[in-house]
């Protein structure tokens, strides 16, 4: 059996995951050794699993809690189905070594009973995986397919276990069709059990383990929402002790309606950490000394409430991720719509860097003359000279501007001076609204701060500007930019005549579109208003930073 | 370096108007510098110059249209343009339309600069030459300066104008007294100058 169960690593070998494929700190035994000491690892967990899930056994056949199938859903969760055969192997080398299964008559039935589950959990993990990855985007795994997985497997099994239960039972003379069906029920139900409350922790360590990201451990489950689900939990099992108290029974009812809640607001650890928080109280009542009848009763609301819970749990998580990846997605949008203003604007920028490159030119040649001559006047060279460093200054400043503008920007927000913003946005719109022979005037407003994602709002500020100069009347027309202060938001306003002879919409009409959705996404708004005079006023409204307006 | 020589810049740009200008005036050019094309069109009758320089994108006035008004306040001055967003249609439209000795990119060449100014400068030369030669002929005078340098003999003048040939010689001999011409060839030299304007 070793023998086999070896050249079968040899032929498995392939890629177990590890999480150093570089240099190893210290030496490391060789891959096949590595291998073979994670199966039998996994075989001797696998069957003190088992044998501890014995005080939960019904008609000494199934067990109505039954840990053992979580660590090996979450071993082929996370080895791959390549490792099936392998993993069934071990479990039954490690069983039949250590007496908790015999192999008598029945040897092949017992064989295929022991290997069985392994192969049925194996084909699902395979199916769903393979479903998620085509549809998913890659990182961590999806969390709903895990949920789908840890419920699809057990109800697999237990169709598939027919063939070899049916004989099986028959065999130890219980073969009444409602006692068998009850044992496959058991079977599902203990499994189902096992699989949620042991398999999320020990995937959650793997994962970790592999990326190397521990830092994420303690982030962003604040205290205040603990303490609510907790209390929410808490009250749930008064409520079933008060039932109980009344006469009418252990109905966990209510726990079910929690922990779903739970899991709803506190994604998948949260819904795993009432799960098992519930089976902590519940498994320990349900232990020897109960009969079959409650035993699989309560069981049953158990896993209802892991199912329920745990579900919901990888929706609210599945559904954070979802709005991240969208998000994600926007930004990327949002950059390449700056970039294709950046295009739309290179007319008039090509002649803003032209324009003082032809002064600094003249001027270098100068110098170089200058200097060669036989007496060179110092006042002169001064001249020059500065003259050079301000137009190469305010390149240099138009550079920045445009370099920053183009950029990807942060993820983050930071806390950003809204004046410093209005005059960097005028500074990108100058050449274009030099060249279509519109001023802009900009109109000083009061010193505020405002927490905003500075790329977009510049974007934002600058389509509302580019629109303006474009709806103005031409030559001569003015657009005016200001800021201002009101309940609570920035208002950066832009106020423009409106040129009569033109039609006043131009182009697709995408830059507002994208300024309301940055607007949007920083909780504010844009309005457009008709003035007394006749023109328009386009305003972006962006809620201030408290504490930081003095 | 004599006021007839006088080069005007123009770009909006007062940094690189004075850059221009100070690069021309270091090749013993007498130039001045200006911002603002309008106010240049308001001084200008009071001190023409032989060359202005200048930027086709201007805020004040585009400058094209400032050429235009230019030309009509003084037909002898000669036009180089310069911009830093050059295009065909422009290139064309400055020398044919305009009148334009050239049309420069910027950044500028400093060597081209020089020459298309100093070739502004001649023509312009020129242009006046002919201008204060031809200004004091009457018309009837031009009628028969055009006909002269088309190989027409007095005789034909006179049969063409249906004048006598005696009034034909004294026309001739007056235009050879204004512009100084005092053979056929200097006349057509003369005349095919304009033609070329």
């Amino acid at each position: 059996m070793r023998s086999l169960l070896a050249s079968r690593q040899a032929q498995e070998r392939a890629d177990f995951p590890t999480k150093e494929q570089g240099q190893p700190i210290w030496p490391r035994p060789p891959k096949l050794l590595r291998q073979l000491l994670v199966l039998t690892a996994y075989g001797v967990a696998f069957t003190l699993l088992r044998s501890a899930s014995s005080r939960w056994a019904t008609h000494k056949l199934f067990s109505v809690w039954f840990p053992a199938a979580g660590l090996r859903f979450a071993f082929l969760w996370i080895a791959g189905p390549r490792w099936v055969p392998a993993a069934a192997l071990a479990e039954l080398v490690i069983s039949v070594g250590a007496g908790t299964v015999q192999l008598s008559s029945d040897w092949a039935l017992s064989l295929l009973g022991v290997v069985g589950p392994c192969l049925v959990y194996g084909a699902v993990i395979r199916l769903v995986q393979a479903r998620s990855r085509r549809s998913s985007v890659g990182g961590e795994f999806d969390p709903l397919a895990f949920g789908m997985a840890a419920i699809l497997g057990p109800m697999t099994a237990w169709i598939a276990a027919l063939p070899w239960a049916l004989p099986l039972s028959w065999q130890r003379g219980t073969v009444d069709a409602p006692v068998l069906f009850s044992a496959l029920l058991v079977f599902t139900l203990g499994d189902l059990l096992g699989i949620l409350i042991i398999a999320p922790p020990l995937l959650w360590f793997a994962y970790r383990a592999r990326s190397g990201e521990w830092s994420t451990i303690g982030r962003a489950r604040r205290a205040a929402r603990i303490a609510e689900l907790a209390g929410l939990l808490a009250c749930a099992w008064a409520l079933v002790w008060l039932l109980q108290r009344l006469g009418d029974g252990l109905v966990l009812a209510p726990v079910l309606l929690a922990a779903c809640w739970c899991g709803l607001r506190g994604g998948r650890v949260i819904a795993w950490a009432a799960i098992l928080a519930t089976a902590l109280i519940v498994l320990p009542m349900t232990g020897n000394g109960v009969s079959d009848a409650e035993r699989v009763q309560v069981h049953m609301q158990l896993a209802c409430i892991a199912v329920g819970a745990y579900l919901a749990g990888s929706y609210a998580d599945a559904q954070a991720r979802a709005i991240r990846e969208i998000s994600r997605r926007d930004r990327l949008l949002l950059h390449a719509e700056r970039l294709k203003t950046l295009r739309a604007m290179s007319v008039a920028v090509i002649h803003e860097v032209s324009q003082p490159l032809s002064t600094i030119a003249i001027e270098a040649r100068a110098l170089v003359e200058t200097t060669q001559a036989p007496d060179p006047s110092p006042a002169d060279i001064q001249e020059t000279a500065a003259l050079i460093a301000r137009k190469a200054d305010h390149l240099a400043e138009l550079i920045r501007r445009l370099r920053a503008f183009g950029s990807g920007g942060n993820e983050r927000r930071a806390v950003q001076s809204v004046s410093q913003l209005v005059a960097d946005v005028v500074g990108l719109a100058a050449a274009e609204a030099r060249s279509a022979k519109v001023a802009i005037v900009c109109a000083e407003g009061p010193e505020l701060k405002a927490s905003v994602h500075d790329v977009e709002i510049r974007q934002a500020v600058l389509n509302l500007l580019r629109n303006a100069i474009a709806a103005a009347p031409k030559p001569g027309g003015v657009v005016t930019i200001g800021w201002s202060q009101a309940r609570g938001f920035a208002q950066f306003w832009i106020e423009n005549a409106v040129d009569s002879k033109r039609p006043a919409y131009r182009g697709m009409g995408l830059g507002l579109i994208i300024s309301r959705t940055i607007a949007q996404a920083h909780g504010g708004r844009v309005t457009i208003e008709q003035t007394s005079a006749g023109g328009v006023r386009s305003t972006l409204h962006v809620p201030l930073t408290r504490g930081v307006e003095e | 370096m004599s006021d007839s020589d006088l080069v005007y810049v123009v770009d909006d740009d007062q940094d690189l108007a004075a850059s221009v200008a100070r690069l021309l005036r270091r090749h013993d050019l007498h130039a001045e510098p200006f911002d603002d094309p309008v106010a240049l069109l308001d001084a200008y009758s009071s001190a023409p110059a032989a060359c202005v320089v200048t930027d086709v994108m201007m805020d004040q006035l585009d400058g094209f249209e400032f050429s235009s008004r230019l030309r009509r306040l003084d037909p002898a001055v000669a036009i180089v343009f310069m911009t830093a967003w050059p295009s065909t249609a422009h290139a064309v439209d400055s020398v044919r339309v305009h009148g334009g000795v050239d049309y420069l990119e910027k950044p500028i060449d400093e060597r081209r600069l020089l020459s298309s100014v100093r070739e502004a400068l001649q023509w312009s030369r020129r242009s006046r030459e002919y201008e204060s030669r031809t200004a004091t002929l009457t018309p009837r005078e031009r009628d028969v300066l055009a006909l002269l340098v088309r190989g027409y003999s007095s005789k034909a003048i006179a049969t063409e104008l249906n004048i006598s040939t005696r009034t034909v010689d004294d026309h001739r001999a007056q235009i050879s007294a204004k512009t100084g011409a005092n053979n056929l060839a200097k006349l057509i030299a003369l005349v095919q100058f304009d033609a070329a304007r």
